[in-house]
């Protein structure tokens, strides 16, 4: 009876891994589609720049190398949450094989937090470099440094360290379980 | 590793079939085998006590050290 409920979870366990390998990749796809479209697309660059990084009326100038420069910055977070999602894919996929208590399954649990931690300070990073590239050109006293710092930034933030320790102690104890399978 | 499982020997010198000896003691064959062949990480006091009862024997008699090849020397270097 025990051993049926077992199968049952482990089946359900391995279905519901395979669609969050699909969520997960259409995710990663998405999220590098629109990256990708910012180098193309000036109106919602110049839409980001009115409403997320600089103040209302703000001059600024948005030349080919500043959109350039800004867009490599975004890379970074855009990377980071990557990263992330790459992890999370291979977890899931590890969990569609059944490797559910793994030390690997508790490292890539801990990439994701370090991923999750570390992409609103990207995000953060990004908007104050965005800014001072986008208004240097102004005279002084109409430059701006936007260190825009919400919510949700956060809370993503804590999160991403909450797994990440969550990450290092599952990590932790499949060695260990793994060491106590060696002895007899 | 510097300490070598004689549990061959033994079982050679009480005619015991290590299926005879697995189920005595209530671990699979396979550990059994990895037992025999060294490849464990460590012994239970529990199964010692198993196997010294079933086989009328001593620790020593299933344990024997011989110096060299230790991992544990490097680490004594330091």
């Amino acid at each position: 009876m025990q051993q049926s409920a077992d199968n049952r979870s482990a089946v359900a366990i391995r279905w519901v891994s395979l669609a969050m390998v699909g969520i997960t990749g259409l995710l990663m796809a998405g999220i590098a589609a629109v990256y990708l479209n910012l180098w193309f697309d000036r109106p919602t660059l110049i839409a980001i720049i009115e409403t997320e990084i600089l103040t209302p009326g703000t001059p600024y100038r948005l030349s080919d190398p500043i959109a350039a420069a800004w867009l490599s910055i975004a890379a970074l977070p855009t990377a980071l949450s990557l990263w992330g999602l790459w992890n999370a894919l291979k977890l899931f996929l590890g969990y569609r094989e059944g490797a559910v208590f793994t030390e690997i399954a508790g490292r890539r649990l801990t990439y994701m937090g370090i991923a999750l931690a570390m992409t609103p300070l990207a995000q953060i990073l990004m908007t104050a470099a965005t800014s001072v590239l986008l208004t240097m050109h102004n005279q002084v006293g109409q430059r701006q440094l936007t260190i825009s710092m919400t919510e949700t930034h956060l809370v993503v933030g804590v999160a991403g360290a909450m797994l990440l320790v969550i990450g290092w102690v599952l990590a932790e104890a499949a060695r260990l379980a793994e060491d106590n399978r060696q002895i007899v | 590793m510097a300490i070598i499982v004689n549990l061959d020997l033994v079982l050679a010198k009480r005619k015991m079939r290590s299926k005879t000896l697995a189920q005595q003691i209530g671990i699979t064959e396979q550990n059994l085998s990895l037992l025999k062949s060294g490849k464990v990480k460590g012994v239970r006091f529990e199964t010692l006590d198993r196997i010294c009862r079933a086989l009328d024997c001593q620790p020593g008699d299933l344990l024997e050290w011989r110096a060299g090849n230790s991992d544990l020397e490097g680490k004594q270097d330091l």
